[in-house]
C-alpha cells in the first residue's frame, strides 16, 4: 500500500494504482476522456492532467502515472483548468456539432466535459471534418466526423475482443480510426466498440433515432441467450426494449457482451410473439381465453397420465423459480418423466463430472481464467457458443501471457488468438487426444496422483492411447500434443474449457469425463485459481441441472419420452420453452413422436414448428418480462428483472405453471419469486444460503469461487470413432446465433440470415462451388440443400452446418452423433 | 375641494366621450399582440421539410408535458419528427420549447384564438403546426 | 581553418566505403578486443568515466544509461541502434555509415557485451537504402571473421545483429515508438515508466542508442578516457561531434569537430561563411527542434551545457544557417508544418495543438493576424509544451518559442504591415 495526498486528502491505495484510480477512491473527481476501467492505461487525451508536487514543471497524466509514496497531487488549479479547457477547444475545432441529431447526445462524454470545463466558445478556427459515414454493415454505424481519437474502440477490439478490426491510420491532423484498407466494417459485431465510444462516432444502427438516452428506463437483467450470464441493461421506452445499454460499471463479465447479447434483444418485440392461448378445435388452432386453455391442458394431462403417462420437456431458458414450479406441476400431474434440453447434451455435467468429481458444475468462476497460465479449450466452438468467456481467454493471453491450446475438429475464433496452438483432430476423435494427454501425464510421471481413485483402471484403459499412435490416428501433431500436456502439468494455474449444448450431444459424457480425468491429473479441481469449466448453451442450463429438471427416479429422459411417444406408448407431452422439431437431433423421430402423441401442449414465445403441432399452445414471456434468477455456467445466481410487460395476454412461465397446478388441484401458492427462491433452498441445498432480495449486481456464486470436489476419481473412457465417407459433417453453433430464438432477432439475422454449409477452400475448389451456391448434402438417409460458405476454419473433408435454422432441417441429418458421414455434390 | 372633484370627474367623463374608450369591439376589432407575445406554436419549415430534427429537447423541457415527438429516419438518412403533436389543452405557453430548441425550429406566433368545440381539435399535429 | 583530430571521419573518403581490412588496419576492432578482456561492468564504468553523452539529440550520458540497464537479468535483452535520422537539417549518421560503417558494428558488439544483450537491431531510416546495403555488408564481413555471431573472439559471448528498415515516419525516431515499429505495430510512443530498460522491445529490457554514440564507443576503448576527454575544446566536455551544416552557407557539408568549438568557427571557417556575402541572421544549432541562435550567440561554444545556458540545445548538431533576408516567421511556419504533419496523432495537444500553431503562424505570415493572435500564440506554446505524451510537440515548440523570444519584432512587423516584410516585391 502507498500513502499519498490528493487535494489535501490522505489516501492509501495499492501500489499498482494510478493517480486517477487513487483520486477516484478518495472521491476526488478528475475528468477523463480516453480512460476506461477495463482497458490498459493510455494517456492520449490529456484531459486528466494534474500537478504533482514532486514532479514540478510539467503536468502529469493521472490515468497513466502510478502512485508513489508521499506524492502530493493537486487536481485543480487555474493552470490545470486552462489546459483542460484548451484540450476541449482543440477537440472541438473540427468536431461536427450535430448534437441534436446525434444519438449520443445526452450521454456524450464530450458534451459533459465541454459543459464541465466551460469550453463554451472556441478561440481557434478550422474546417469541420467531412468524412463519409460507414453504413455498410447492418449493426454499427461509424461516423468518424464525431471521433475524438481516444482510441477506446481500437483498444477494446484488440485487448478484450481479440479481433483487431480497428486501427489508427494516417498521421498528424489527418489521423483517424479506420478498418483494414479503410473499408466498411466487417467484423463479429460484438459491439464492444459501441459501448466504449465516448462520443457518437460509433452508434448502434438498430437504435438509430429511436430515443434519447434520458428517455430510457434502465433495467439491469441477465442476457437470455447463453450460459455466460452477462449482465445486460435493458433500455426501455414506452414498454418496449429499444436497445441494450452500455454498462461496465456494474455486473458480471465487465459489461462485455457479444453480438447476441447486444443486438439480439429484438425478438422480445417481435410481431410474431404469441399473445393469446390457442386451442385446437376441429383440427385448427384457434384463440381461446386462459381459463379455457388451462382447463384443456389440465384435463388433457390428467387424462394422459391416467393412460400411458405424460412427459415434460423443458428448455433451459426458464428462471430457477419457474423450473421449481415446473417440478411442482410434474408432481401434481404425477409424472416422473421430466427432462430438459434434449436430455443428452448436459450429461457431461450430470454424469461425467458427477462421476469424477461428485459435483455437477464448473469448479471455478470466469474471472479466474484471466489469471491462469495455461488454458485448454475442448472444441473450438467455445468462442462461438460462449463469446464473452472467449474474451476472458483473450485477456488471459494478452495481459498475462497465458498459453492456449485447443483440441477440436475445426478451427474457430480461439485459434486466431496470439500463440494459440490447435490440436486439430479428425472429427469424433477429440476424445482420443484427451486420453493420450492423460496417458502422457501418467507415463512421464507428471500426473498428480495423490488421493485420486481409479488410477489403475484408467491406466489399463489408456493402453490404446499411446500418444504417438493417437497422433497418427487423429491427425494431431504429436509434439504439440506432448507440449500441451506438459504445459498443463507444469502450470501454476490452468483452466479446461468445454461447452455443451444441443448440437454437441455426441460423446458429451465421455469428453467431459476425459476432461475431468485430465483436470484431476493436473490437479485443477479444488485448486484456487484453476478451473474445469463445462458451460451450458442456454441462459439457465446450470440452474436446470441444479434444480433437477431431470428424469425423476424411474422416469424417462427426453429421448426415451420421444421414443415412447413415437411408438405410441406415451399419451401426453408438455413442451416448455423448447422447439424440439427445429433443434433436437433426429427431426424425423421427433416429428413422429409429436404426430403420434395424443395430447401435446407447447408453451413458447412463438408459434414454432413444434407449437404448430400442439393441441394447446400457451403464450409465454421472454426473459425481459420475467422476475427471478438465472444460474450461469460458473454457478453464479443472478437476478433477472422485468423491463416490459408481456405482449397481449402472454404470461410468464411461472404464472402459467402456478395457474396450471391450481387447475390440477394443487393448493400451494407463492407470493412471488422471492418466496419460491427460499423454497428452492429446501431441495437444492446449495441455494439455501442466499436470500433472493440480497442478490446484488454481481450475483452470488453457490459453492464458492472454487468449488471443492466431493471425490477425485478418474474414470476410464474409451475412445471415439471416426466415420468414413467423402465428407464428414459436424454441427454446432454459429457465433451470431444461440439456440433457435435468435433467428427471430433482427440483429443476429441481419448478420447471418440463412443456414449454410461451411467447407474448406480445397473442397470448394474440388467441387467447383463458391459462396452462395446450392449444394446437396446427403447422409443418414436424407438429402438437404444448403448454401455454400467457404472458409478457412475447416480441414479438408470436413463440413460444418449450424443447427439454429429450423428451415434448414440440419437435424434430419444429425441424429446426435459426433460426426456424420455425408456426400456433398453440386 | 369642489375644484378637485370637478377635475377628477372630468377625467372620468372624458373617457365616456366617443373615441376615448379602451374597450375593443372584439371580434369585429382585433388587437395586434406584441412581438413577444406567446401564442400558438408554429413549426418552422425549411426548403423541403420542417426544420425540426426531432432532438427531443422540447418534450424534455416542457413543464406541462404537452409535446409528443417521435423521431424517424427519412429517405436521405436524416432525423426528422415522424410525429410532432402539441396538446394545447395542456400547454401553459411558457415558451421553454422555443428557448430549448437548438435549431430554431419552433416559434410562438401571435395567434391567441384557440377555442374549439372538440377536444381532438386541440391536438395540434405537425401538419397543423407547420401552417 | 583549424585542423582538428578526426576520429569517426578518420578513414572517410568521398564516394567510398571503408571495408573490413582497411578498418582493421586503422586500428579497428581493437576496442572490441580490449572490451572482451574486461568484465561487462568494467566496460560500463569506463564509458561512464569517459563523459560520453548521447549524440542523438537529448545528450543523456551514455554510461549512466548503460548502468541503469539490468545486464544480469536472465532472458532475452535487446540493443537497438537508433538510425532513424529524420530531423530536418540532420544528416550526420548517414555520412558516418556511408564512410565507415564498421565503427557502428564494433560499437554495437562492445555495447552488447557491456549490456549482455545478445540481439541487436539497427533501425535505419527508410530513405537510407545506401546505408542499409553498407551496414549489411559490414555485418557480413564481421560475422565471417568472428567479430559477430556465435562465440565472438572466442569469448563465449554471442552477438546477433539485424538491420531493420523503417517504414518512414519522423515519430519512429522516438525510442519507444521505434520499439513499437520494430514489433510491427503502429509507431505510437509508449508511456514511461516502464522505461525501455525495464520493458522495451517485446516486453524485454532494451537499450536504445544513437548511431554516432555507438560508433564513438570503440575509440574510447582503444584510446582511453583521457584521450577522449582531451578531444573536446571545452574542458567540461568530452569527444568530437559530427556537425552537419546546411542552409545559407558557402560550404554546407558535414564535419567532425571537437565539442566546445564556437559557432563562429563552425559557420565562418568550416561553413565558409554565409552565402553571397550576406549577414548571418540566425541558425538552428541542432536540427529542427532546437531553438534558434542569433548573431549574438556566435561566440557561444557548441556544446551541450553552454547551449542550454542560452536557452537552446545542441541537439544533433545539424546546424542550419539563415541569412539576413530570411523571414523567421516563414522558417518557423515551415518547421511547424513538418511537426504537425509528423505528429503520430495520438495525444490531443500534439495532434490538434500543432495544427492550431500552424494556423496561427499562417495568419501571421500572410498578414491576417492581429495582436490577439500573437497573444494566443504565446499562450499556445505554454499549453502544448510539457502537456503532450512524448517529446515531439515539445521539440516542435523549440523554434516557436525562440521565434517569440528573439524575433517578436519581426512578428509585429508582419502584423503591422499586413504582409510578410521579406516577401519579394
Amino acid at each position: 500500500m502507498v500513502n499519498l495526498t490528493i487535494d489535501g486528502k490522505q489516501v492509501t491505495v495499492s501500489k499498482a494504482a494510478t493517480i486517477y484510480e487513487a483520486a477516484k477512491e478518495a472521491g476526488v473527481h478528475i475528468p477523463v476522456l480516453c480512460y476506461a476501467k477495463k482497458l490498459l492505461p493510455y494517456g492520449a487525451c490529456r484531459v486528466c492532467l494534474v500537478e504533482v508536487e514532486q514532479m514540478k514543471g510539467r503536468l502529469i497524466p493521472s490515468c497513466t502515472t502510478p502512485v508513489s509514496e508521499g506524492m502530493v497531487v493537486i487536481t485543480t488549479s487555474d493552470e490545470i483548468k486552462k489546459v483542460r479547457k484548451t484540450v476541449m477547444e482543440f477537440l472541438l475545432v473540427n468536431h461536427v456539432l450535430d448534437c441534436p441529431v446525434c444519438d449520443k447526445g445526452g450521454e456524450c462524454d464530450l458534451q459533459d466535459l465541454t459543459y464541465e470545463l466551460g469550453a463554451t466558445s472556441n478561440r481557434f478556427e478550422g474546417e469541420k471534418f467531412d468524412l463519409p459515414t460507414d453504413e455498410v454493415n447492418p449493426l454499427i454505424e461509424r461516423n468518424m466526423n464525431r471521433c475524438v481519437l481516444c482510441g477506446k474502440c481500437v483498444r477494446v477490439c484488440d485487448e478484450i475482443v481479440g479481433y483487431g478490426s480497428y486501427s489508427f491510420i494516417n498521421r498528424g491532423f489527418e489521423t483517424k480510426i479506420a478498418t483494414a484498407y479503410d473499408r466498411g466494417l466487417d467484423c463479429e459485431f460484438c459491439g464492444q466498440c459501441l459501448s466504449m465510444c465516448p462520443v457518437g462516432a460509433l452508434l448502434p444502427r438498430p437504435f438509430k433515432f429511436k430515443a434519447r438516452p434520458w428517455q430510457l428506463k434502465e433495467v439491469d437483467s441477465v442476457c437470455g441467450y447463453c450460459g455466460n450470464g452477462c449482465t445486460v441493461t435493458l433500455g426501455v421506452k414506452d414498454h418496449k426494449v429499444e436497445t441494450i445499454r452500455f454498462n461496465d460499471k456494474i455486473g458480471v463479465n465487465d459489461g462485455n457482451l457479444c453480438v447476441r447479447g447486444r443486438f439480439g434483444y429484438s425478438y422480445v418485440n417481435h410481431e410474431d410473439r404469441l399473445t393469446k392461448p390457442l386451442v385446437r378445435k376441429n383440427g385448427e388452432l384457434v384463440e381461446a381465453d386462459w381459463d379455457e386453455a388451462l382447463q384443456a391442458v389440465a384435463d388433457g394431462l390428467s387424462k394422459a397420465q391416467q393412460g400411458q403417462g405424460v412427459g415434460i420437456l423443458s428448455g433451459a431458458r426458464l428462471t430457477n423459480e419457474e423450473l421449481y414450479l415446473l417440478k411442482q406441476v410434474a408432481k401434481v400431474v404425477g409424472t416422473e418423466n421430466l427432462d430438459h434440453s434434449g436430455g443428452e447434451c448436459y450429461k457431461g455435467v450430470t454424469e461425467g463430472l458427477k462421476g469424477a468429481l461428485g459435483v455437477a458444475a464448473s469448479t471455478a468462476t470466469f474471472p479466474q481464467i484471466e489469471k491462469t497460465n495455461v488454458i485448454l479449450a475442448i472444441r473450438s466452438d467455445f468462442y462461438e457458443t460462449h463469446p464473452v468467456v472467449g474474451m476472458v481467454v483473450n485477456q488471459a493471453i494478452r495481459r498475462n501471457g497465458a498459453k492456449l491450446a485447443i483440441v477440436a475438429d475445426k478451427k474457430g475464433k480461439l485459434d486466431k488468438l496470439p500463440g494459440a496452438k490447435t490440436l486439430l483432430s479428425k472429427p469424433g476423435l477429440e476424445l482420443d487426444v484427451l486420453n493420450a494427454m492423460a496417458r502422457l501425464l501418467l507415463d512421464e510421471g507428471l500426473a498428480q496422483t495423490e488421493g485420486i481413485e481409479g488410477l489403475e483402471d484408467l491406466k489399463t484403459a489408456l493402453a490404446d492411447f499411446e500418444p504417438s499412435q493417437v497422433a497418427e490416428r487423429t491427425g494431431v501433431d504429436l509434439e504439440t500434443l506432448q507440449a500441451t500436456a506438459r504445459q498443463l502439468a507444469g502450470a501454476e494455474n490452468s483452466a479446461i474449457l468445454m461447452a455443451y449444448g444441443l448440437p454437441y450431444q455426441g460423446l458429451n459424457k465421455e469428453l467431459a469425463t476425459a476432461a475431468a480425468n485430465l483436470a484431476l491429473l493436473v490437479g485443477i479441481p479444488g485448486r484456487e485459481g484453476s478451473g474445469l469449466y463445462l458451460c451450458g448453451e442456454k441462459s439457465n442450463s446450470q440452474g436446470a441441472i441444479d434444480l433437477g429438471i431431470l428424469p425423476q427416479n424411474a422416469g424417462k429422459g427426453a429421448q426415451q419420452m420421444l421414443d415412447a411417444a413415437a411408438e405410441g406408448k406415451l399419451d401426453g407431452l408438455y413442451v416448455v420453452a423448447e422447439d424440439p422439431l427445429s433443434s433436437y437431433p433426429d427431426r424425423d423421430k421427433v416429428a413422429k413422436a409429436f404426430d403420434k402423441v395424443p395430447f401435446l401442449v407447447v408453451q413458447d414465445l412463438f408459434l414454432s414448428p413444434t407449437a404448430e403441432q400442439a393441441d394447446v399452445v400457451l403464450p409465454a414471456a421472454s426473459f425481459a418480462e420475467k422476475d427471478g434468477t438465472f444460474t450461469n455456467a460458473e454457478r453464479r445466481i443472478q437476478r433477472v428483472r422485468p423491463g416490459i410487460p408481456s405482449p397481449g395476454e402472454a404470461r410468464t412461465d411461472g404464472a402459467i405453471f402456478s395457474a396450471l397446478a391450481n387447475k390440477l388441484g394443487s393448493t400451494v401458492t407463492f407470493t412471488g419469486p422471492a418466496a419460491i427462491f427460499a423454497e428452492i433452498g429446501k431441495d437444492t441445498k446449495a441455494y439455501a444460503e442466499f436470500n433472493f432480495n440480497e442478490i446484488g449486481p454481481q450475483g452470488v456464486v453457490w459453492g464458492g469461487e472454487v468449488l471443492q470436489p466431493v471425490c477425485k476419481k478418474v474414470v476410464a473412457v474409451s475412445g471415439g470413432s471416426s466415420v468414413k465417407g467423402d465428407f464428414q459433417l459436424v454441427t454446432g453453433s454459429a457465433l451470431y446465433h444461440s439456440g433457435t430464438v435468435s433467428t427471430k432477432a433482427k440483429g443476429p439475422m441481419a448478420v447471418l440470415s440463412e443456414p449454410y454449409l461451411e467447407l474448406s477452400r480445397e473442397d470448394a475448389k474440388a467441387l467447383s462451388v463458391v459462396d452462395g451456391d446450392l449444394v446437396k448434402v446427403a447422409g443418414n438417409g436424407t438429402e438437404l440443400k444448403l448454401k455454400v460458405k467457404v472458409g478457412n476454419r475447416l480441414p479438408k473433408g470436413v463440413v460444418f452446418a449450424p443447427y439454429h435454422f429450423a428451415e434448414a432441417n440440419v437435424n434430419r441429418l444429425y441424429k446426435g452423433e459426433p460426426v456424420i458421414a455425408v456426400t456433398v455434390s453440386k | 375641494m369642489f375644484k378637485e372633484f370637478a377635475k377628477g370627474l372630468s377625467i372620468t367623463f372624458k373617457h365616456l366621450l366617443p373615441g376615448h374608450s379602451t374597450t375593443v369591439q372584439y371580434p369585429t376589432v382585433k388587437l395586434k399582440p406584441s412581438d413577444r407575445f406567446r401564442g400558438l406554436h408554429r413549426l418552422v419549415p425549411s426548403q423541403d421539410r420542417e426544420k425540426c430534427v426531432a432532438c427531443y429537447l422540447c418534450p424534455t423541457v416542457c413543464p406541462a408535458k404537452c409535446i409528443t415527438v417521435e423521431s424517424a429516419e427519412n429517405e436521405k438518412g436524416e432525423k426528422y419528427p415522424k410525429v410532432y403533436t402539441i396538446d394545447m389543452l395542456r400547454c401553459i405557453f411558457c415558451g421553454y420549447c422555443v428557448e430549448a430548441c437548438p435549431v430554431e425550429a419552433i416559434e410562438m406566433t401571435g395567434a391567441y384564438e384557440l377555442a374549439n368545440y372538440e377536444r381532438e381539435d386541440f391536438q395540434f399535429t405537425k401538419e397543423r403546426l407547420l401552417k | 581553418m583549424n585542423a582538428y583530430t578526426q576520429v569517426l571521419f578518420k578513414n572517410r573518403r568521398s564516394n567510398e566505403t571503408v571495408l573490413l581490412p582497411e578498418y582493421e588496419k586503422s586500428g579497428g576492432y581493437q576496442g572490441l578486443r580490449a572490451a572482451m578482456k574486461m568484465t561487462p561492468a568494467e566496460v560500463c564504468e569506463l564509458i561512464k568515466g569517459s563523459g560520453l553523452r548521447g549524440r542523438g539529440g537529448a545528450g543523456f550520458p551514455t554510461g549512466i544509461k548503460w548502468s541503469f540497464f539490468p545486464a544480469d537479468q536472465p532472458g532475452d535483452k535487446y540493443l537497438v541502434c537508433n538510425g532513424d535520422e529524420m530531423e530536418p537539417g540532420t544528416y550526420k549518421d548517414r555520412q558516418l555509415l556511408l564512410a565507415d560503417p564498421h565503427q557502428l558494428i564494433e560499437g554495437m558488439a562492445i555495447a552488447s557485451y557491456a549490456l549482455q544483450t545478445q540481439i541487436g537491431y539497427i533501425f535505419l531510416r527508410y530513405a537510407y537504402e545506401d546505408c542499409f546495403q553498407r551496414v549489411e555488408r559490414a555485418i557480413e564481413e564481421a560475422v565471417e571473421v568472428g567479430y559477430l555471431g556465435k562465440n565472438i573472439l572466442g569469448s563465449g559471448f554471442d552477438v546477433e545483429l539485424h538491420v531493420h528498415g523503417s517504414a518512414g515516419r519522423y515519430i519512429l525516431g522516438e525510442e519507444t515508438s521505434q520499439l513499437n515499429g520494430l514489433e510491427g505495430r503502429r509507431p505510437n510512443p509508449r508511456s514511461k515508466p516502464p522505461f525501455p530498460a525495464q520493458r522495451g522491445l517485446f516486453g524485454r529490457p532494451t537499450n536504445v542508442n544513437n548511431v554516432e554514440t555507438l560508433a564513438t564507443v570503440p575509440h574510447i576503448l582503444t584510446h582511453g578516457t583521457a584521450w577522449f576527454q582531451n578531444l573536446a575544446l571545452n574542458p567540461e566536455s568530452a569527444g568530437t561531434k559530427l556537425f552537419g551544416l546546411s542552409g545559407h552557407l558557402n560550404r554546407p557539408e558535414c564535419f567532425e569537430l571537437p565539442l566546445g568549438i564556437t559557432l563562429r568557427e563552425v559557420v565562418e571557417d568550416f561553413g565558409g561563411g554565409v552565402r553571397g556575402g550576406k549577414k548571418f541572421k540566425a541558425c538552428l544549432p541542432g536540427g529542427a527542434s532546437t531553438p534558434y541562435l542569433t548573431a549574438d550567440h556566435l561566440d557561444v561554444m557548441m556544446d551541450f551545457n553552454p547551449l542550454e545556458e542560452v536557452e537552446s540545445r545542441l541537439g544533433t548538431a545539424g546546424v542550419t544557417v539563415f541569412d539576413e533576408d530570411t523571414c523567421m516567421v516563414a522558417v518557423t511556419r515551415n518547421l511547424n508544418q513538418f511537426f504537425a504533419r509528423e505528429s503520430c496523432g495520438w495525444c490531443t495537444p500534439c495532434r490538434d495543438g500543432l495544427a492550431t500553431i500552424s494556423w496561427l503562424l499562417d495568419r501571421i505570415e500572410f498578414g491576417q493576424a492581429t495582436n490577439d493572435d500573437l497573444a494566443m500564440l504565446k499562450d499556445q506554446v505554454k499549453n502544448i509544451k510539457g502537456r503532450s505524451f512524448c517529446a515531439l510537440a515539445e521539440g516542435a515548440m523549440g523554434p516557436v518559442e525562440a521565434l517569440l523570444r528573439l524575433f517578436e519584432d519581426e512578428i509585429k512587423d508582419h502584423i503591422r504591415k499586413g504582409c510578410c516584410p521579406f516577401a519579394s516585391n
